[in-house]
């Protein structure tokens, strides 16, 4: 759902982001961290993000109990000092598997907003930098791949290629391609008809220099911006996969899962689908102020 | 808006194509023998080559035939313009609650910019931005259904049968569905208003006299909605595809549980048809949008 909101979003706010000449960037980028430094609710999501990042790779450290294991004495037991989040219908700690179920979140998310990141700059880089067919081709087919909702483009792929961790990555990858591809169009032309760009080319640097030289760092602002943002949709992507029962399948605990799991029990057990769909949303929302904060400190005009 | 259509229509064929299995078998059955197989497959147009099977399939495409079920056997069309009304409306529904509370919300707070009432805006349009759908349809029917008792838990109630309860069952799952986009039309109508506000004339119609809510809701509001409204156009498609999870929590009868089943049944047909309708419906939203556009800002104009 989110993916065309960022596309409307970038349309509306690329210009708002600085954007950097190559020679800049780096003096600027310290000028930048200040400033989000300053945003006390953009450090407390990456503090968040980062202390989940740790959990998820803590987390067989960490459990209180191991994420499968099944107490069946146990069952739906609301959260107590033995069980900080309670138990589910096999008995099995809620909290050791929300620690665990962040492996996959975290993977998903960063793996497919590395898919769609690569391949949307390229595309975005290419469209914006040399125009004519080559733009009208690719800018085209990404408005053909928006007009197909993202959860239902994703949903699609892996009716195709069946349901694995693998596929979902994929299929998420491809659904948030055209956010970046837009943004980093739009921003290269931008970018383009500054003078140190035909600088470069009058000393003699080759179009693919040019491009990964002096362009693309000019770009880093708003791509950075994006890479935030589209973490947090594929997250909220992944979960729904989950939950639809196409993502990851059981036993390995996703948050999606083991709400869609919980709801069979939301009278007698509601700290089952509490808890994931707490995770998912304090998770989601970290990356959104992360996000804010960056837009914010990227936004020349403040 | 035609070379994105054809672009859509183009894809949907290749899923066609990529769809595991042979789909005469599929819709044959196992015991069927080699000798059907290969007529039913000529009859299909299977043996002919990928650009004639394209070509007799957009042929059928534009007469609205979409191919048969696998399982039911029945028109795909039928299956999908039963179940089409359902999903639209809880879609329209959705946006035109978020749009409703959303705006207003974001130019409440655009208004009374760094006042309690705007952080506290700001807060929970953030909250509804980051929430998962599917979780905040659970809670709502935790809240409403289970503990409170005032709306049912789920399933859909036809309008003709009992008017009351039809708009009862839609309730919770046009709010979970629109969350979303509230959340971000509060966030999106706040920042373009205070934009707005900032203007000359802005200025010059208070100079006049007008009352603020005047400035505000007559003079501010049209040119500040323009943003807005690539969100909300943008948003409608993107609602539709939220339906698909939507309906799954409120047991909905619409085209994602359609699809959900269809999915599980291998019945590709159906998938396909599904697709490509979503898809064709999301084209047509953003040529309204553009329409819509031109109403707000007299100064864009499209070449025709």
């Amino acid at each position: 759902m989110q993916r065309s909101l960022a596309v409307a979003k970038s349309i509306a706010t690329t210009p708002a982001i600085e954007v950097l000449s190559a020679g800049a960037y780096r003096s600027q980028r310290w000028r930048i961290w200040h400033r989000l430094r300053r945003h006390r609710l953009a450090l407390i999501g990456l503090g968040f993000i980062a202390l989940l990042v740790l959990c998820a790779i803590a987390a067989d450290a960490i459990s209180p109990y191991k994420p499968l294991e099944q107490q069946m004495t146990q069952r739906l037991r609301p959260p107590s000092a033995a069980h900080l989040f309670g138990t589910d219908d096999f008995g099995r700690d809620i909290l050791s598997r929300i620690l665990h179920g962040s492996r996959i979140s975290l993977q998903v998310g960063f793996v497919a907003v590395g898919i769609a990141g690569s391949i949307g700059i390229v595309f975005g880089l290419l469209a914006g930098y040399f125009g004519g067919w080559l733009d009208s081709v690719l800018m085209r087919s990404m408005d053909v791949l928006l007009a197909f909702p993202a959860i239902l483009l994703a949903v699609v792929i892996m009716a195709l290629l069946g349901p694995s961790t693998t596929n979902v990555m994929i299929a998420i990858g491809i659904a948030y391609i055209p956010i970046f591809a837009r943004v980093v169009r739009g921003t290269v032309l931008t970018v383009k008809p500054n003078d140190y760009v035909e600088a470069a080319h009058a000393a003699g640097a080759s179009e693919l220099r040019t491009l990964l030289v002096h362009i693309l760092p000019g770009t880093s602002g708003p791509i950075i911006v994006q890479v935030s943002l589209a973490l947090a949709y594929a997250i909220l992507a992944e979960a729904a996969l989950s939950f639809l029962g196409l993502g990851t399948q059981p036993p390995t605990p996703t948050w999606g899962s083991m709400l869609s799991f919980g709801r069979d029990f939301v009278r007698e057990a509601p700290w089952f689908t509490f808890f994931p769909g707490f995770a998912i949303f304090l998770t989601v929302l970290s990356l959104n102020l992360v996000g804010d904060g960056l837009s914010d400190a990227l936004d020349p005009r403040l | 808006m035609v070379p994105v259509l054809l672009g859509v229509v183009v894809v949907v064929f290749i899923m066609i194509k990529l769809a595991p299995g042979d789909p005469a078998a599929s819709l044959l059955g196992v015991q069927a023998t080699p000798a059907e197989l290969a007529r039913v497959r000529h009859a299909m147009g299977l043996d002919r080559t990928w650009p004639e099977q394209f070509g007799i399939w957009l042929a059928g495409v534009v007469r609205g035939d979409l191919g048969s079920s696998y399982i039911s056997k029945k028109p795909v069309g039928e299956l999908i313009l039963t179940r089409l009304p359902v999903t639209v409306e809880l879609a329209i529904v959705g946006t035109v609650l978020a749009a409703l509370v959303g705006i207003s919300a974001g130019v409440l707070s655009a208004a009374k910019r760094y006042s309690r009432l705007d952080y506290a805006i700001t807060t929970v349009a953030l909250f509804g931005v980051s929430m998962p759908t599917f979780w905040f349809g659970i809670l709502l029917i935790l809240l409403f259904s289970l503990y409170l008792g005032w709306l049912p838990a789920s399933g859909f109630v036809p309008l003709n049968k009992d008017p009351l309860k039809h708009v009862q069952a839609l309730l919770m799952p046009s709010v979970a569905l629109g969350v979303f986009l509230a959340g971000s039309l509060a966030r999106f109508s706040r920042n373009s208003m205070v934009e707005t506000l900032a203007l000359g004339y802005v200025r010059t119609a208070r100079a006049k006299g007008l009352a603020n809510s005047r400035v505000l809701w007559v003079h501010a509001l049209r040119n500040s909605l323009i943003p807005t409204v690539t969100v909300l156009g943008s948003q409608f498609g993107a609602l539709l595809g939220g339906a698909v999870i939507i309906e799954q929590v409120f047991a909905y009868p619409g085209v994602g549980t359609l699809l959900l089943t269809a999915i599980s049944q291998r019945d590709y047909p159906v998938v396909e048809g599904v697709v490509l309708v979503v898809a064709a419906l999301v084209v047509l939203t953003n040529l309204i949008v553009d329409v819509a556009y031109t109403w707000l800002d007299p100064r864009i104009k499209y070449a025709t």
